[in-house]
């Protein structure tokens, strides 16, 4: 059934004359620095009334782990979801939270574009999402290291990487906090999505898995 | 026979409705600009996309075989619709497969043109829109007004009026109810000012975050018991399998994520070569939808989370394929900029069009993708302007299709009778030159009987003519130049 509608195709292509696949087109160079132009993008994607800072620099992961604790000090442990870890991913649905509302969530991040403030999410299975979804605020915690200039060169490098063979992951970009103008064009935040999006960006190279174990430490 | 001559007219009377429409469209074409205004790339960008669509499209059976391929060896099954009834079978199929009885939905336009919501009610699936707009649109039960802003012609009143009819809020809030915003009626509202009590705009963001919040509380629930979500996509990328949704609200991810069964309707006409051409579209898109440097969410579903369907939709497309001289219609990525910027869309709304894609992309996309008379209608509701060529983010010239349609459906007979024989007989009257000459009227006779009878008058009714000077071309012609020749 499909090749034989891929075959109709194929016929009427070739009526037409073929268009060349064109040359890339360069974005003017993200000039300065990037953590700097990072911080005043995802600043400006705050939703109204939202003044806290929206990027914190860390030094290290311990001093990570200690900003998140603190950020996190007043919502009770069955409120926080956590991004699986891959032991958690592979026990599947079972690892992961009964699919509901909660205050907080925690998250790494694979990238940070910093020309439009967004925050590159893999989303491996079902339950990985919820952190950055069924949730009122979402902190994600990543190193320096994450940074990339804009989605262009995020989307190039990606490209790459598949074309290489490697299995990559389902993944979400997310740009600020979930928001709709559906009624007058009134910015009305949140929609479906969390309210808030903060990240914690870590000077020195950051391990998830310490991370979480050091918040842990932390809230206790 | 619906007539789209009846209905502008209608429309146009509606002077709340131009008011609603003209703030919306010129706030998103503000937010655009704005963008643009940082981008010096931006006129490369649109020629660069209109290549890579122009590309894909004349390469179509090679994309569509790697993108079938790769989306098969990830796990996904793919199956084809060559209508949209078709289309709607597979998704009930499915549906039956898993059980389901209530899906939850994405804002798709594939979704809309296919009228999947009725053949789910049909097969007793309920099916649940969850973009805010789309949400409004399926309880009162009409299409969406624009691609990217369905209820852009709705006051934050009427809204409020609808939720609280469907149970959702309790009551209205005191703000609105105030002014008697109850018996206001629907297009007779002015927007955004002041008749509701509801002048300052921070007030107004807070009842519609209201709304907002009671809305989200009664589909949270939905998406929780949903067995099945449906979208559409806004690219499919052939090398990597992979479907890119595009959103601001997050009920996309919900309902791709939530439910076990993910089913996209896509139509063949976004695919794109490699993950590397969204760089430049989503560079693009959210620019021109929303005035937005990038959306909030955009999804990259390589892979089924656990059980995904993709039904390839044709549904007209592939006959346009065949049209050497349209197929670049078949590059627009639903952005809706065209219709912001159209005179006619900016006056008459997505209603005024009667069709499930308004504005200048629906003028042009309808009459091919449905057979209906009354699409053949939609290439002459245009002024011609040319701003929708000079919006568009893929560069398709609108302006120029909209005209080659008229030819077309002039060509095909299509042509008022009274008009056709105006034009006959002018042209006889020009191969006669001393028929003509002797014959020709003088400019006051024109004038005097211009307006009085048949599609004449019907003209003369809104237009003038212009004046006419006391001495024609000819008797000019005759007393300056002919003697100096001489």
């Amino acid at each position: 059934m499909l090749s034989e509608k891929i075959e109709d195709i194929s016929r009427i292509v070739r009526t037409l004359s073929p268009v060349a696949y064109p040359e890339p087109v360069s974005p003017p160079a993200v000039e300065g620095d990037l953590v700097t132009l990072f911080e005043e993008r995802l600043g400006a994607l705050r939703g109204p009334g939202d003044d806290a800072p929206a990027l914190v620099r860390v030094a290290d992961v311990d001093d990570a782990a200690r900003c998140v604790a603190e950020m996190c000090k007043d919502v009770p442990p069955g409120e926080i979801v956590w991004e699986p870890d891959s032991a958690e991913l592979s026990n599947g649905e079972s690892a992961g939270h009964a699919p509901q509302d909660r205050a907080m969530g925690i998250t790494g991040a694979a990238a940070l574009i910093a020309q439009t403030g967004s925050v590159i999410l893999d989303v491996p299975n079902r339950p990985a999402g919820r952190a950055s979804l069924l949730v009122d605020r979402h902190i994600a915690v990543a190193g320096l290291d994450r940074i990339v200039p804009d989605l262009p060169a995020f989307y190039q490098r990606l490209s790459e990487r598949v074309d290489a063979g490697e299995r990559v992951h389902n993944q979400v970009c997310v740009t600020g906090c979930s928001r709709t103008a559906d009624i007058e064009k009134l910015l009305v935040v949140p929609a479906h999505g969390p309210r808030q999006v903060r990240v914690v960006l870590c000077n020195a190279s950051f391990d998830w898995a310490a991370f979480r174990l050091s918040v842990l430490a932390y809230r206790d | 026979m619906w007539r789209f001559e009846r209905v502008s007219r209608e429309k146009v009377a509606d002077v709340g409705l131009a008011e609603k429409l003209h703030a919306a469209t010129t706030l998103s074409l503000d937010k655009m600009a704005e963008q643009v205004a940082d981008m010096p790339h931006w006129q490369a960008l649109r020629e660069r996309a209109r290549q890579i669509k122009l590309h894909t499209l004349t390469h179509l059976d090679r994309y569509l075989r790697q993108f079938i391929e790769a989306a098969e060896s990830n796990g996904a099954a793919v199956s084809w619709a060559k209508t949209g009834e078709a289309a709607c079978r597979q998704v009930v199929e499915v549906a039956r497969r898993h059980g389901v009885t209530r899906a939850v939905k994405g804002k798709s336009m594939t979704g809309e043109e296919i009228e999947l919501n009725l053949e789910l009610e049909r097969a007793r699936i309920e099916p649940v829109e969850t973009d805010f707009g789309e949400m409004i649109c399926q309880l009162a039960g009409e299409l969406p007004s624009h691609v990217t802003a369905p209820i852009i012609q709705w006051s934050i009143e009427e809204v409020a009026r609808l939720l609280k009819e469907q149970g959702i809020i309790g009551d209205i809030p005191d703000e609105l109810s105030d002014a008697g915003a109850g018996e206001a009626s629907r297009s007779g509202e002015s927007f955004g000012r002041g008749t509701s009590g509801l002048g300052d705009p921070s007030r107004r963001v807070a009842v519609a975050a209201r709304l907002i919040a009671a809305a989200r509380r009664a589909l949270r629930e939905r998406f929780m018991t949903a067995g099945m979500g449906i979208t559409g996509a806004n690219f499919a990328v052939a090398r990597s399998g992979t479907l890119v949704l595009v959103e601001n609200e997050a009920n996309i991810r919900l309902s791709t994520t939530l439910p076990k069964v993910h089913v996209a309707v896509v139509g063949i006409d976004k695919l794109i070569p490699t993950l590397a051409d969204l760089g430049t579209f989503l560079s693009l898109l959210p620019v021109a939808a929303t005035g937005q440097r990038q959306s909030a969410y955009v999804s990259l579903i390589h892979r089924p989370f656990e059980h995904l369907h993709i039904i390839l939709l044709d549904n007209g497309r592939t006959q346009l394929l065949a049209d050497k001289e349209h197929y670049d219609l078949l590059s627009c990525i639903r952005c809706g900029a065209c219709m912001n910027v159209c005179p006619v869309y900016r006056h008459v709304s997505g209603h005024g069009y009667n069709a499930v894609y308004p504005g200048p992309i629906g003028a042009v996309l309808m009459p091919h993708l449905r057979s209906e008379a009354g699409f053949r209608q939609l290439p002459f509701a245009s002024s011609l302007c040319g701003a929708c060529s000079e919006v568009c983010p893929v560069r398709i010239p609108l302006a120029q299709r909209l005209l080659e349609w008229r030819e077309r459906i002039v060509r095909e007979g299509g042509r008022p009778w009274a008009e056709a024989g105006a034009f006959r007989s002018w042209a006889w009257l020009m191969r006669h030159p001393g028929v003509y000459r002797s014959a020709r009227p003088r400019s006051d006779w024109i004038e005097a009987v211009a307006g009085l009878i048949g599609p004449g008058r019907r003209w003369r009714a809104t237009r003038d003519l212009p004046v006419c000077a006391d001495e024609t071309f000819g008797d000019w012609w005759k007393k300056n130049r002919a003697i100096r020749e001489d």
